[in-house]
Protein backbone atom coordinates (compact mmCIF):
# COMPACT_ATOMS: atom_id res chain seq x y z
CA UNK A 1 0.00 0.00 0.00
CA UNK A 2 2.66 2.49 1.07
CA UNK A 3 4.92 1.11 -1.62
CA UNK A 4 2.41 1.98 -4.34
CA UNK A 5 2.31 5.61 -3.20
CA UNK A 6 6.09 5.73 -3.19
CA UNK A 7 6.31 4.19 -6.65
CA UNK A 8 3.69 6.63 -7.98
CA UNK A 9 5.68 9.50 -6.46
CA UNK A 10 8.99 8.41 -7.97
CA UNK A 11 7.68 7.51 -11.43
CA UNK A 12 5.55 10.66 -11.69
CA UNK A 13 8.50 12.70 -10.48
CA UNK A 14 10.79 11.18 -13.09
CA UNK A 15 8.37 12.11 -15.88
CA UNK A 16 8.49 15.69 -14.62
CA UNK A 17 12.29 15.59 -14.46
CA UNK A 18 12.31 14.61 -18.14
CA UNK A 19 10.01 17.56 -18.80
CA UNK A 20 12.28 19.90 -16.85
CA UNK A 21 15.32 18.64 -18.77
CA UNK A 22 13.53 19.43 -22.02
CA UNK A 23 12.75 22.90 -20.64
CA UNK A 24 16.19 23.75 -19.34
CA UNK A 25 18.70 21.76 -21.37
CA UNK A 26 16.98 21.52 -24.76
CA UNK A 27 15.47 25.03 -24.29
CA UNK A 28 12.06 24.04 -25.54
CA UNK A 29 8.87 25.94 -24.88
CA UNK A 30 6.27 24.29 -22.62
CA UNK A 31 4.08 23.62 -25.67
CA UNK A 32 6.85 21.73 -27.46
CA UNK A 33 7.72 19.78 -24.33
CA UNK A 34 4.15 18.64 -23.77
CA UNK A 35 3.81 17.65 -27.44
CA UNK A 36 7.00 15.59 -27.27
CA UNK A 37 5.80 13.84 -24.12
CA UNK A 38 2.39 13.06 -25.62
CA UNK A 39 3.96 11.69 -28.78
CA UNK A 40 6.40 9.57 -26.78
CA UNK A 41 3.48 8.20 -24.76
CA UNK A 42 1.75 7.19 -27.98
CA UNK A 43 4.90 5.53 -29.32
CA UNK A 44 5.53 3.69 -26.05
CA UNK A 45 2.04 2.22 -26.22
CA UNK A 46 2.70 1.18 -29.80
CA UNK A 47 5.49 -1.03 -28.42
CA UNK A 48 3.18 -2.21 -25.66
CA UNK A 49 5.33 -0.72 -22.93
CA UNK A 50 3.01 1.83 -21.37
CA UNK A 51 0.39 -0.56 -20.00
CA UNK A 52 2.93 -2.46 -17.87
CA UNK A 53 4.13 0.91 -16.62
CA UNK A 54 0.57 1.75 -15.53
CA UNK A 55 0.32 -1.64 -13.82
CA UNK A 56 3.55 -0.82 -12.05
CA UNK A 57 3.13 2.80 -11.06
CA UNK A 58 -0.63 3.41 -11.06
CA UNK A 59 -1.31 7.12 -10.91
CA UNK A 60 2.40 7.81 -11.41
CA UNK A 61 1.87 6.76 -15.02
CA UNK A 62 -1.74 7.85 -15.60
CA UNK A 63 -1.39 11.41 -14.30
CA UNK A 64 1.51 12.67 -16.49
CA UNK A 65 0.42 13.90 -19.91
CA UNK A 66 2.15 10.93 -21.57
CA UNK A 67 -0.84 8.81 -20.56
CA UNK A 68 -2.91 10.98 -22.88
CA UNK A 69 -0.98 9.76 -25.91
CA UNK A 70 -1.10 6.26 -24.51
CA UNK A 71 -4.86 6.18 -24.12
CA UNK A 72 -5.41 7.67 -27.59
CA UNK A 73 -3.28 4.94 -29.13
CA UNK A 74 -4.78 2.31 -26.87
CA UNK A 75 -8.33 3.16 -27.90
CA UNK A 76 -7.32 3.14 -31.56
CA UNK A 77 -5.57 -0.21 -31.24
CA UNK A 78 -8.43 -1.79 -29.32
CA UNK A 79 -10.91 -0.78 -31.98
CA UNK A 80 -8.53 -1.79 -34.76
CA UNK A 81 -8.30 -5.23 -33.21
CA UNK A 82 -12.07 -5.56 -33.56
CA UNK A 83 -12.88 -3.74 -36.78
CA UNK A 84 -9.65 -3.55 -38.73
CA UNK A 85 -8.25 -0.36 -40.23
CA UNK A 86 -11.42 1.73 -39.84
CA UNK A 87 -11.18 1.24 -36.10
CA UNK A 88 -7.95 3.23 -35.99
CA UNK A 89 -9.95 6.41 -36.62
CA UNK A 90 -13.16 5.61 -34.79
CA UNK A 91 -11.63 4.19 -31.64
CA UNK A 92 -9.25 6.97 -30.80
CA UNK A 93 -11.33 8.93 -28.34
CA UNK A 94 -13.02 5.88 -26.85
CA UNK A 95 -10.70 5.77 -23.86
CA UNK A 96 -9.37 9.31 -23.66
CA UNK A 97 -12.69 11.08 -23.54
CA UNK A 98 -12.68 11.56 -19.77
CA UNK A 99 -9.60 13.78 -19.68
CA UNK A 100 -10.62 16.03 -22.53
CA UNK A 101 -14.29 16.23 -21.64
CA UNK A 102 -13.39 17.01 -18.02
CA UNK A 103 -10.98 19.73 -19.11
CA UNK A 104 -13.56 21.31 -21.45
CA UNK A 105 -16.36 21.04 -18.91
CA UNK A 106 -14.42 22.38 -15.96
CA UNK A 107 -12.86 25.06 -18.13
CA UNK A 108 -16.29 26.33 -19.07
CA UNK A 109 -17.58 26.11 -15.51
CA UNK A 110 -14.50 28.00 -14.33
CA UNK A 111 -15.17 30.75 -16.84
CA UNK A 112 -18.66 31.09 -15.34
CA UNK A 113 -17.48 31.05 -11.73
CA UNK A 114 -14.17 32.85 -11.65
CA UNK A 115 -13.04 36.23 -12.88
CA UNK A 116 -9.65 36.89 -14.33
CA UNK A 117 -7.43 38.58 -11.77
CA UNK A 118 -4.75 39.89 -14.06
CA UNK A 119 -7.08 42.05 -16.13
CA UNK A 120 -9.93 44.28 -15.00
CA UNK B 1 22.47 46.07 -32.18
CA UNK B 2 22.07 42.98 -34.28
CA UNK B 3 20.39 39.79 -33.25
CA UNK B 4 23.52 37.97 -32.17
CA UNK B 5 24.67 40.71 -29.88
CA UNK B 6 21.22 40.90 -28.39
CA UNK B 7 21.08 37.20 -27.63
CA UNK B 8 24.54 37.39 -26.10
CA UNK B 9 23.51 40.25 -23.91
CA UNK B 10 20.34 38.45 -22.98
CA UNK B 11 22.31 35.46 -21.82
CA UNK B 12 24.53 37.64 -19.67
CA UNK B 13 21.68 39.51 -18.10
CA UNK B 14 19.34 36.60 -17.31
CA UNK B 15 20.30 35.02 -14.01
CA UNK B 16 21.65 31.48 -14.25
CA UNK B 17 19.25 29.04 -12.63
CA UNK B 18 20.95 25.97 -11.20
CA UNK B 19 19.80 22.95 -13.17
CA UNK B 20 19.97 20.51 -10.27
CA UNK B 21 17.71 22.61 -8.08
CA UNK B 22 15.17 22.97 -10.88
CA UNK B 23 15.14 19.22 -11.49
CA UNK B 24 14.73 18.61 -7.78
CA UNK B 25 11.79 21.00 -7.58
CA UNK B 26 10.15 19.47 -10.65
CA UNK B 27 10.63 15.98 -9.22
CA UNK B 28 9.07 16.96 -5.91
CA UNK B 29 6.11 18.84 -7.38
CA UNK B 30 5.31 16.22 -9.99
CA UNK B 31 5.79 13.43 -7.50
CA UNK B 32 3.44 14.99 -4.98
CA UNK B 33 0.77 15.57 -7.64
CA UNK B 34 1.04 11.93 -8.73
CA UNK B 35 0.93 10.70 -5.14
CA UNK B 36 -2.26 12.71 -4.60
CA UNK B 37 -3.56 11.13 -7.80
CA UNK B 38 -2.76 7.70 -6.38
CA UNK B 39 -4.79 8.62 -3.30
CA UNK B 40 -7.73 9.69 -5.47
CA UNK B 41 -7.42 6.43 -7.39
CA UNK B 42 -7.59 4.41 -4.18
CA UNK B 43 -10.63 6.47 -3.16
CA UNK B 44 -12.43 5.52 -6.38
CA UNK B 45 -11.38 1.91 -6.10
CA UNK B 46 -12.44 1.61 -2.49
CA UNK B 47 -15.79 3.38 -2.55
CA UNK B 48 -16.93 2.75 -6.13
CA UNK B 49 -16.84 -0.15 -8.55
CA UNK B 50 -13.64 0.79 -10.31
CA UNK B 51 -10.74 -1.57 -10.83
CA UNK B 52 -7.12 -0.52 -11.18
CA UNK B 53 -7.64 -0.49 -14.92
CA UNK B 54 -10.78 1.63 -14.94
CA UNK B 55 -10.00 3.97 -12.03
CA UNK B 56 -7.62 6.02 -14.19
CA UNK B 57 -10.39 7.91 -15.99
CA UNK B 58 -12.27 9.31 -12.97
CA UNK B 59 -8.91 10.05 -11.35
CA UNK B 60 -7.85 12.21 -14.27
CA UNK B 61 -11.20 14.01 -14.22
CA UNK B 62 -10.89 14.64 -10.49
CA UNK B 63 -7.35 15.95 -10.83
CA UNK B 64 -8.57 18.38 -13.50
CA UNK B 65 -11.36 19.44 -11.15
CA UNK B 66 -8.77 20.18 -8.46
CA UNK B 67 -6.76 22.07 -11.08
CA UNK B 68 -9.88 24.14 -11.83
CA UNK B 69 -10.23 25.18 -8.19
CA UNK B 70 -6.53 25.98 -7.86
CA UNK B 71 -6.50 27.92 -11.13
CA UNK B 72 -9.66 29.81 -10.26
CA UNK B 73 -8.31 30.95 -6.93
CA UNK B 74 -4.98 31.86 -8.51
CA UNK B 75 -2.95 29.27 -6.62
CA UNK B 76 -1.79 27.22 -9.59
CA UNK B 77 0.42 30.03 -10.80
CA UNK B 78 2.43 29.81 -7.60
CA UNK B 79 2.79 26.05 -7.91
CA UNK B 80 3.96 26.55 -11.48
CA UNK B 81 6.53 29.14 -10.37
CA UNK B 82 7.96 26.69 -7.90
CA UNK B 83 7.64 23.43 -9.79
CA UNK B 84 8.33 24.34 -13.41
CA UNK B 85 7.78 21.21 -15.45
CA UNK B 86 6.58 19.45 -12.30
CA UNK B 87 3.33 21.35 -12.57
CA UNK B 88 3.13 21.35 -16.38
CA UNK B 89 3.67 17.67 -17.16
CA UNK B 90 0.83 16.15 -15.08
CA UNK B 91 -2.67 16.48 -16.52
CA UNK B 92 -3.32 19.23 -13.99
CA UNK B 93 -1.00 21.38 -16.12
CA UNK B 94 -3.00 20.52 -19.22
CA UNK B 95 -6.19 21.38 -17.33
CA UNK B 96 -4.64 24.60 -16.04
CA UNK B 97 -3.71 25.69 -19.57
CA UNK B 98 -7.28 25.24 -20.77
CA UNK B 99 -8.99 26.63 -17.70
CA UNK B 100 -6.84 29.72 -17.35
CA UNK B 101 -7.37 30.48 -21.04
CA UNK B 102 -11.11 30.14 -20.54
CA UNK B 103 -11.11 32.47 -17.54
CA UNK B 104 -8.81 34.98 -19.18
CA UNK B 105 -10.83 35.38 -22.35
CA UNK B 106 -14.26 35.52 -20.82
CA UNK B 107 -14.48 39.26 -21.37
CA UNK B 108 -14.55 38.58 -25.13
CA UNK B 109 -17.78 36.65 -24.79
CA UNK B 110 -18.61 33.02 -24.32
CA UNK B 111 -18.59 31.86 -27.92
CA UNK B 112 -15.61 33.72 -29.35
CA UNK B 113 -13.74 34.27 -26.10
CA UNK B 114 -14.14 31.16 -24.01
CA UNK B 115 -14.99 28.70 -26.75
CA UNK B 116 -12.42 29.98 -29.20
CA UNK B 117 -9.46 30.44 -26.90
CA UNK B 118 -9.80 27.45 -24.64
CA UNK B 119 -7.77 25.25 -26.97
CA UNK B 120 -5.16 27.86 -27.78
CA UNK B 121 -2.43 26.20 -25.71
CA UNK B 122 -3.92 22.77 -25.14
CA UNK B 123 -4.95 22.35 -28.76
CA UNK B 124 -1.45 21.50 -29.95
CA UNK B 125 -1.24 18.71 -27.40
CA UNK B 126 -4.51 17.24 -28.66
CA UNK B 127 -3.54 17.63 -32.31
CA UNK B 128 -0.14 15.98 -31.90
CA UNK B 129 -1.53 13.35 -29.59
CA UNK B 130 -4.23 12.37 -32.04
CA UNK B 131 -1.93 12.45 -35.06
CA UNK B 132 0.84 10.41 -33.43
CA UNK B 133 -1.71 7.94 -32.05
CA UNK B 134 -3.12 7.59 -35.57
CA UNK B 135 0.29 6.94 -37.09
CA UNK B 136 1.33 4.49 -34.38
CA UNK B 137 -1.96 2.59 -34.50
CA UNK B 138 -1.89 2.52 -38.30
CA UNK B 139 1.65 1.14 -38.43
CA UNK B 140 0.89 -1.45 -35.79
CA UNK B 141 -2.36 -2.54 -37.46
CA UNK B 142 -0.58 -2.96 -40.80
CA UNK B 143 2.28 -4.87 -39.17
CA UNK B 144 -0.24 -7.17 -37.51
CA UNK B 145 -2.02 -7.66 -40.82
CA UNK B 146 1.23 -8.85 -42.36
CA UNK B 147 1.90 -11.02 -39.36
CA UNK B 148 5.10 -9.28 -38.27
CA UNK B 149 3.97 -8.67 -34.69
CA UNK B 150 1.05 -9.77 -32.52
CA UNK B 151 -1.39 -7.52 -30.64
CA UNK C 1 -10.27 20.00 1.27
CA UNK C 2 -6.80 19.05 2.47
CA UNK C 3 -8.12 17.78 5.77
CA UNK C 4 -10.76 15.65 4.10
CA UNK C 5 -8.16 14.20 1.77
CA UNK C 6 -5.93 13.42 4.72
CA UNK C 7 -8.79 11.66 6.51
CA UNK C 8 -9.68 9.70 3.41
CA UNK C 9 -6.06 8.68 2.94
CA UNK C 10 -5.82 7.57 6.56
CA UNK C 11 -8.98 5.47 6.22
CA UNK C 12 -7.64 3.85 3.10
CA UNK C 13 -4.34 3.10 4.76
CA UNK C 14 -6.01 1.41 7.70
CA UNK C 15 -8.37 -0.51 5.47
CA UNK C 16 -5.67 -1.49 3.01
CA UNK C 17 -3.19 -2.80 5.52
CA UNK C 18 -5.68 -5.19 7.06
CA UNK C 19 -6.05 -7.24 3.89
CA UNK C 20 -3.06 -9.26 2.76
CA UNK C 21 -0.61 -10.78 5.18
CA UNK C 22 1.56 -12.95 3.03
CA UNK C 23 -0.63 -16.00 3.12
CA UNK C 24 -2.68 -18.17 0.86
CA UNK C 25 -6.24 -18.55 2.00
CA UNK C 26 -8.69 -20.94 0.37
CA UNK C 27 -12.32 -21.23 1.33
CA UNK C 28 -15.45 -23.00 0.18
CA UNK C 29 -13.69 -25.97 -1.41
CA UNK C 30 -12.95 -29.56 -0.50
CA UNK C 31 -9.64 -30.15 1.33
CA UNK C 32 -7.89 -31.72 -1.64
CA UNK C 33 -8.98 -28.85 -3.86
CA UNK C 34 -7.56 -26.22 -1.55
CA UNK C 35 -4.28 -28.12 -1.41
CA UNK C 36 -4.20 -28.10 -5.18
CA UNK C 37 -4.74 -24.33 -5.31
CA UNK C 38 -1.89 -23.78 -2.89
CA UNK C 39 0.36 -26.04 -4.90
CA UNK C 40 -0.28 -24.08 -8.11
CA UNK C 41 0.26 -20.73 -6.42
CA UNK C 42 3.39 -21.79 -4.52
CA UNK C 43 5.33 -22.24 -7.75
CA UNK C 44 5.33 -18.51 -8.30
CA UNK C 45 5.86 -17.66 -4.66
CA UNK C 46 8.58 -15.08 -5.10
CA UNK C 47 6.38 -12.75 -7.12
CA UNK C 48 3.19 -13.16 -5.12
CA UNK C 49 2.86 -11.86 -1.59
CA UNK C 50 -0.57 -13.21 -0.75
CA UNK C 51 -3.52 -14.90 -2.37
CA UNK C 52 -7.18 -15.65 -1.73
CA UNK C 53 -9.15 -18.36 -3.50
CA UNK C 54 -12.89 -18.87 -3.12
CA UNK C 55 -14.95 -21.75 -4.48
CA UNK C 56 -18.56 -20.79 -5.16
CA UNK C 57 -20.54 -23.56 -6.85
CA UNK C 58 -19.04 -23.87 -10.31
CA UNK C 59 -16.98 -20.71 -10.01
CA UNK C 60 -13.45 -20.43 -8.75
CA UNK C 61 -12.26 -16.96 -7.90
CA UNK C 62 -8.54 -16.54 -7.36
CA UNK C 63 -6.96 -13.22 -6.49
CA UNK C 64 -3.28 -12.67 -5.93
CA UNK C 65 -1.29 -9.74 -4.65
CA UNK C 66 1.78 -9.18 -6.76
CA UNK C 67 4.98 -7.86 -5.20
CA UNK C 68 5.21 -4.11 -5.97
CA UNK C 69 8.36 -4.43 -8.05
CA UNK C 70 6.95 -7.34 -10.05
CA UNK C 71 3.88 -5.39 -11.06
CA UNK C 72 5.48 -4.57 -14.42
CA UNK C 73 4.62 -8.08 -15.50
CA UNK C 74 1.22 -8.14 -13.82
CA UNK C 75 -0.62 -8.98 -17.03
CA UNK C 76 1.81 -11.81 -17.79
CA UNK C 77 1.53 -13.29 -14.30
CA UNK C 78 -2.26 -13.20 -14.57
CA UNK C 79 -2.16 -14.99 -17.89
CA UNK C 80 0.24 -17.70 -16.74
CA UNK C 81 -1.64 -18.39 -13.54
CA UNK C 82 -5.01 -18.48 -15.28
CA UNK C 83 -3.71 -21.13 -17.64
CA UNK C 84 -2.34 -23.21 -14.78
CA UNK C 85 -5.53 -22.88 -12.75
CA UNK C 86 -7.68 -23.85 -15.70
CA UNK C 87 -5.52 -26.89 -16.22
CA UNK C 88 -5.77 -27.86 -12.56
CA UNK C 89 -9.53 -27.27 -12.36
CA UNK C 90 -11.09 -28.09 -15.72
CA UNK C 91 -14.61 -28.28 -14.27
CA UNK C 92 -14.55 -24.83 -12.70
CA UNK C 93 -14.95 -21.44 -14.34
CA UNK C 94 -11.73 -19.80 -13.28
CA UNK C 95 -11.55 -16.06 -12.73
CA UNK C 96 -8.09 -14.92 -11.79
CA UNK C 97 -6.97 -11.40 -11.13
CA UNK C 98 -4.12 -9.45 -9.61
CA UNK C 99 -6.20 -6.29 -9.35
CA UNK C 100 -6.38 -4.66 -5.93
CA UNK C 101 -10.07 -3.84 -6.21
CA UNK C 102 -10.97 -7.40 -7.09
CA UNK C 103 -8.73 -8.63 -4.29
CA UNK C 104 -10.63 -6.55 -1.75
CA UNK C 105 -14.00 -7.66 -3.06
CA UNK C 106 -13.08 -11.33 -3.09
CA UNK C 107 -11.57 -11.04 0.37
CA UNK C 108 -14.93 -9.80 1.61
CA UNK C 109 -16.87 -12.72 0.10
CA UNK C 110 -16.48 -14.92 3.18
CA UNK C 111 -18.64 -12.62 5.26
CA UNK C 112 -21.65 -13.17 3.02
CA UNK C 113 -23.87 -16.01 4.11
CA UNK C 114 -26.92 -15.97 1.84
CA UNK C 115 -26.63 -17.93 -1.35
CA UNK C 116 -28.22 -15.43 -3.78
CA UNK C 117 -26.26 -12.52 -2.43
CA UNK C 118 -23.08 -14.47 -2.79
CA UNK C 119 -23.94 -15.45 -6.32
CA UNK C 120 -24.74 -11.87 -7.27
CA UNK C 121 -21.47 -10.65 -5.79
CA UNK C 122 -19.53 -13.28 -7.71
CA UNK C 123 -21.17 -12.15 -10.94
CA UNK C 124 -20.25 -8.53 -10.20
CA UNK C 125 -16.66 -9.47 -9.51
CA UNK C 126 -16.47 -11.46 -12.72
CA UNK C 127 -17.85 -8.61 -14.80
CA UNK C 128 -15.46 -6.17 -13.09
CA UNK C 129 -12.48 -8.29 -13.92
CA UNK C 130 -13.47 -8.41 -17.58
CA UNK C 131 -13.84 -4.64 -17.98
CA UNK C 132 -11.29 -3.01 -20.25
CA UNK C 133 -9.77 0.36 -19.53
Amino acid sequence: MMASFLIAFVVGGLFCVIGQLLFDVAKLSPGHTLCILVVSGAVLDGFGLYEPLIDFAGAGATIPITSFGNSLTHGALQEAEKHGLVGVITGMFEVTSSGISAAILFGFIASLLFRSKSRP
Amino acid sequence: MDRQAYSQMEQQVTPKVPLGLNLMKAFLTGGIICAIGEGVMYFYMYFFDFTERTAGNPTVATMIFIAMLLTGFGKYKRIAQFGGAGSAVPVTGFGNAMISAAIEHRTEGYVLGVGGNMFKLAGSVIVFGVFSAFVVALIKTILVKFGVVGW
Amino acid sequence: MKRKLAIAAACLLLAGCGAGNGEIRVSGGKPDESLKVEEVLKEKDDRITSAVAVFVQEDLLVVVEVRPLSRFSKAKIEEELTKKMEKAFPDQTVTLSADRKIYWETDKLDELEEEDKLHKKVETIKSLSKEET
